[in-house]
């Protein structure tokens, strides 16, 4: 973690502040200039809104690296800064439009001018890095950071920023901020200083975003450390670079100085020494007595007075002065006297115009023919101040420029390998070399130059120019030379030394920075590539870690799908088995190796024409997920039936098979049990349906074929009876009776065995029944056909019923009927009917207080025939309880009985409400 | 052959029916109008004069037909659906004297055009009380429209 450890995070929090802190500052300051009234040098300085601009971006950074996790503190931390961007964008635009805002002065009065621009506003190039630095926070906010890109652009721009300020640094550092010219003002070094604080925060702030985050992780971290080696290695190169260059103009300045100096201090010595010479001649200049002096001598030639005196002085002035040699001659060029006293020399010399001019001058630098030694004179004309007879003698001080002037000029006052002074001047077309040259002996007043050759820093001396320059001197060496004309003279001084001279300790000092900058390099990037190859170690540790513990996952899920009880299958997206195990093998037919990198189809030809190819095709190209069965025929036809469940995977499809084959024939054999049971089934309906067409065919007979003998043997024995009862006694009058109760009887049996099986037939008709009315009904017809009978009734009002009301009636006149004909006997009969609601429908109850019957017969009841009571006491046909079960049964409903021997019956029956019914008796 | 004009057609194929059914119509004095045919083909051949019948006269049709349902060749209610859908025998009163209680013969009867639906009692006081109410009704009361 980058954040991490008390001394790291106060230097992080310390970072971030930092620029806040320099604005607030720099503020201060500008408010205490104001104040105190000092005059803001013209330098630079930052402005108020970048000092502003400063506070809001240095907290807002403070405090994301502080509380990371506060939502009110984000939310305004990216208004104030994007609040700050566009201000600073604005102030960017406007500063090339030329327009400086005097609102960035904060209403601190400003004025003055540093450059071409006025101070106290915001460089374009603060304006910039204040909207890439907003940029910056803005990409690097948890929002906006979902994307590793936000973060990677984050990065970049801190980085620039960085750069940036790390350069104005630089160019601050060694005294050059005004890198883009003078027009376009530099950021200040306070605010360099706060950009790098403020790119290094959010170089921090993005990183420990990023780590915060995890996104990227260890990759991440990784490619960092090269680009944060190149900016090193920029930073570092850079800094040597500008180091050396200004080393270098400091160093050339310095030399320059020198030569100057030198030049300028020779120039006034020769200035002085000619002025001491001409000092000297104006000793005897107009001097009366000396001119009277020579006069003397000159007329009286052997006066030794004259001579004497005149001697003297002249050794006085040649030794006071260390004059090579003084003499004096006439207006004839004949030398008259001479000290010392030298054999006489050719005077070659032209004085005429001294004694045209009558003034005192020099002979300049001259070889006299014949002489080898080089000297100059001066010429003092001797006039009588009195006469006006003109200049009536000579005299003239040889110099040796041996004695003084060359030494003067020779010498130079550091060690120098290759400095020397030249006096040059004009002889014509050419340069003439006074002096002795350093590097060519017998030079002085033979060398010569054309001024043709501009080159050469004595033919720029002579053509006029002054002060510094460069060139190739007579040796063809390239130099550094100062030249200056000494006024009231032909001279000209050079001074010069060799360029390599100048250039020798820039160059040792390149060698040296070479050698430190290589080093740093070297260093740092041993330095960085051991912690990058620490890192690569640390990742591949992960990564084989990783890859370690996936493995062992990948074993463990291996072996459970290898020893799985499914097949398993894994196919590539060429259609080539990736995996099969075992199970999946034999489920093929085949081993793993036959399949292990074959095509499907290779293995099964003809497999790309199947459903299930186009199940597999779905999911490989679509990446549906699918459960299908299929059964795969050997090569041997054998078939067997599979489960497969097709999903798609990372590698292609997985398929997960099951062999089903078991299942499926357990259910094809339930299918065709089903399929024979069905058949079964209808054979037995149609035998059934057959039998009950019968049955009606019976009942249709047995209604015609068995009551129509049943009338003849009635018919026939009521005509015995009434057309032979003459003849006929009691006994046999009985006798026929007999037959024909038995005859009626069995014709009742028949009606209700008719209507029992007519019952189980019918289908119900569904209608609401208001069953009181039915049961009025019923009790009416009823009491008509047992009109000797006195009967009570309690009839409670019965609810509705819903069923076929033809049934219905037929049940109420069925249990009535019972109850008249069980309470016949008794003296106060009394029949009661209810009925009440239950659950899901309704109870309707019939009692009567007649024979009742014993409890232990109940069951049987409602069976067909059953007769608890002989016919003797009670007549009937057992049959009409069976009846009223039937069509109870039919309607959903149930019945049953109570009683008690002598004390009456109750009959129940239930019929559901509508819609409660359940047809599952209807069809019986 | 020229037959003499009977009021009652009596179809029916057994004897002791027959005799029962005449025994009761005799009691009301209505015997003597009484033609008896044993079964279906022979009534429709007695009713539109063909057949053995062929030269009876058509016009002279009689005033009612008891017909049983349960007949030989030809069943009633075929007998029945002959009558009714022929112009000249439909206004012919039929009723039906038949042992049958089963709904679906009264149904299928009434739906054809029955005028009444009898169930021979086996009581033969009852039946002879029946055929004679029913004798006396339409062939005395009965007035038809013509």
């Amino acid at each position: 973690m980058l954040i991490s450890g008390g001394f790291l995070k106060t230097l992080i929090h310390s970072l971030a502040a930092l620029p806040a802190v320099i604005g607030i500052i720099e503020l201060l300051r500008w408010i205490a200039g104001v104040l105190f009234s000092v005059p803001f040098e013209p330098q630079i300085l930052m402005a108020p809104s970048s000092a502003l601009l400063f506070m809001v971006y240095g907290s807002a950074i403070f405090f994301r690296i502080r509380n990371p996790l506060s939502h009110v503190l984000q939310r305004i931390e990216v208004f104030m800064v994007s609040i700050a961007a566009f201000v600073a964008l604005l102030i960017f635009f406007l500063s090339f439009l030329g327009i400086h805002l005097n609102a960035e002065h904060l209403g601190i009065p400003i004025s003055g001018m540093a450059g071409k621009v006025p101070i106290g506003n915001m460089s374009p190039v603060t304006a910039f890095c204040f909207v890439l630095a907003a940029v910056s926070f803005l990409m690097i906010l948890p929002s906006t950071l979902d994307q590793t890109r936000h973060a990677k652009i984050a990065f970049w721009l801190a980085c620039a920023i960085i750069m940036i300020s790390f350069f104005l640094l630089i160019a601050h550092f060694l005294g050059e901020p005004w890198i883009l010219g003078k027009s376009i003002r530099p950021p200040a070094s306070s605010t360099s200083i706060a950009f790098f604080a403020l790119g290094l925060s959010l170089f921090i702030l993005d990183r420990h975003a990023i780590q915060s985050k995890s996104i990227g992780g260890i990759k991440e971290t990784g490619e960092l450390i090269i680009p944060v080696f190149l900016m090193f290695a920029i930073g570092v190169i850079s800094t040597g670079y500008f180091y050396f260059l200004n080393y270098q103009k400091h160093y050339r300045t310095e030399v320059e100085g020198t030569l100057s100096s030198i030049v300028d201090l020779k120039v006034s010595d020769l200035m002085q020494w000619r002025k001491e010479r001409l000092g000297d001649a104006s000793i005897f200049y107009k001097n009366a007595n000396f001119s009277g002096l020579v006069q003397r001598f000159l007329k009286q030639p052997r006066n030794a007075d004259a001579r004497e005196r005149l001697r003297r002085w002249l050794q006085l002035l040649q030794a006071a002065h260390n004059y090579d040699k003084v003499f004096l001659i006439d207006i004839n060029g004949v030398e008259r006297m001479s000290v010392p006293d030298f054999p006489k020399h050719f005077l070659h010399d032209n004085f005429s115009e001294v004694l045209s001019s009558k003034q005192v001058s020099f002979l300049d630098l001259h070889r006299d023919s014949g002489m080898t030694h080089i000297h100059m004179s001066i010429r003092v004309p001797i006039i009588n101040e009195q006469d006006t007879s003109g200049v009536f003698a000579i005299l003239i001080m040889h110099i040796d420029p041996e004695q003084y002037l060359y030494p003067v000029i020779e010498s130079w006052p550091t060690s120098s390998r290759t400095a020397e002074t030249l006096l040059i001047r004009r002889d014509r077309n050419d340069v003439l070399f006074l002096s002795e040259l350093r590097f060519q002996k017998d030079s002085a007043l033979k060398v010569r130059i054309p001024l043709s050759r501009k080159e050469v820093p004595a033919v720029k001396a002579v053509l006029g120019e002054t002060g510094i320059l460069e060139g190739m001197d007579y040796r063809g060496k390239r130099v550094l030379g100062c030249v200056r004309p000494i006024p009231g003279s032909p001279w000209f001084i050079v001074a010069r030394i060799d360029m390599e001279e100048v250039n020798e300790p820039t160059r040792q000092k390149l060698f040296g920075l070479i050698v430190v900058v290589g080093s740093l390099l070297l260093g740092s990037g041993a330095y960085f590539g051991l912690a990058r190859r620490k890192q690569f170690i640390n990742i591949y540790k992960e990564r084989y870690e990783q890859s370690e513990a996936l493995r062992s996952s990948e074993e463990r899920y291996h072996n459970i799908l290898d020893n799985m009880l499914e097949g398993c299958q894994i196919i590539g997206f060429d259609w080539r088995y990736i995996y099969v195990n075992d199970e999946a093998a034999k489920q093929g037919g085949t081993v793993k190796e036959e399949l292990i990198d074959n095509t499907i189809m290779e293995k099964y030809p003809g497999i790309d024409h199947t459903e299930m190819f186009g199940v597999l095709r779905d999911c490989l190209e679509k990446r549906t997920t699918r459960i299908i069965e299929n059964e795969f025929i050997y090569p041997d036809s054998t078939k067997r039936w599979f489960k497969l469940s097709i999903e798609p995977v990372l590698e292609g499809i997985f398929i997960l098979s099951l062999d089903i084959t078991e299942r499926k024939l357990i259910e094809e054999m339930n299918r065709n049990h089903t399929a024979e049971l069905e058949q079964r089934v209808s054979e037995r309906t149609v035998q059934l349906q057959n039998v009950v067409k019968e049955l009606e065919a019976f009942s249709y007979s047995v209604s015609h074929d068995l009551r129509a003998p049943l009338r003849a043997i009635n018919g026939f024995a009521t005509i015995l009876f009434e057309d032979y009862n003459e003849k006929l006694n009691d006994e046999g009058k009985r006798v026929l009776n007999v037959i024909r109760e038995n005859v009626n009887k069995m014709s009742n049996l028949i009606n209700d065995m008719l209507n029992l099986s007519r019952v189980s037939r019918q289908d119900i008709k569904f209608s609401m029944i208001d069953m009181t009315i039915v049961v009025q009904n019923v009790i009416e017809e009823l009491k008509s056909g047992f009109p000797e009978q006195r009967v009570r009734f309690h009839i409670n009002s019965l609810p509705m019923a819903y069923g076929d009301s033809k049934m219905i009636v037929q049940v109420f006149v069925n249990l009535l009927s019972n109850a008249f004909k069980f309470t016949s006997k008794k003296d106060n009969a009394l029949i009661e009917v209810n009925g009440w609601s239950e659950d899901n429908g309704y109870v309707y109850s019939i009692k009567d207080n007649g024979v009742g019957f014993d409890m232990q017969y109940a069951h049987k009841l409602f069976n067909i025939f059953q007769r608890l009571h002989s016919s003797d006491e009670f007549e009937g046909t057992g049959i009409g309880l069976a009846i009223i079960k039937r069509i109870i049964d039919k309607h959903g409903g149930r019945v049953w009985a109570e009683g008690k021997v002598n004390e009456g019956a109750t009959f129940y029956f239930t019929l559901p409400a509508k819609g409660e019914k359940s047809n599952e008796y209807a069809n019986i | 052959m020229n037959m003499p004009i009977f009021e009652i057609l009596l179809v029916e194929d057994n004897p002791a029916d027959v005799e029962l059914t005449m025994r009761g119509l005799k009691k009301h004095n209505l015997a003597n109008k009484v033609f008896v045919v044993r079964d279906g083909a022979e009534a429709l051949e007695y009713i539109f004069a063909t057949g053995q019948y062929a030269d009876r006269n058509m016009e002279d049709t009689p005033k009612l037909i008891l017909l049983d349902l349960k007949l030989p060749k030809v069943d009633g209610l075929e007998v029945l659906q002959k009558i009714k859908s022929d112009e000249k025998t439909k206004l012919i009163p039929v009723v039906v004297l038949t042992s049958s209680r089963e709904e679906k013969d009264v149904v299928e009867s009434y739906k054809l055009g029955v005028n009444s639906y009898i169930v021979k009692p086996v009581d033969f006081d009852k039946f002879v009380q029946a055929v004679g109410e029913l004798g006396l009704y339409w062939v005395l009361l009965n007035e038809p429209p013509m």
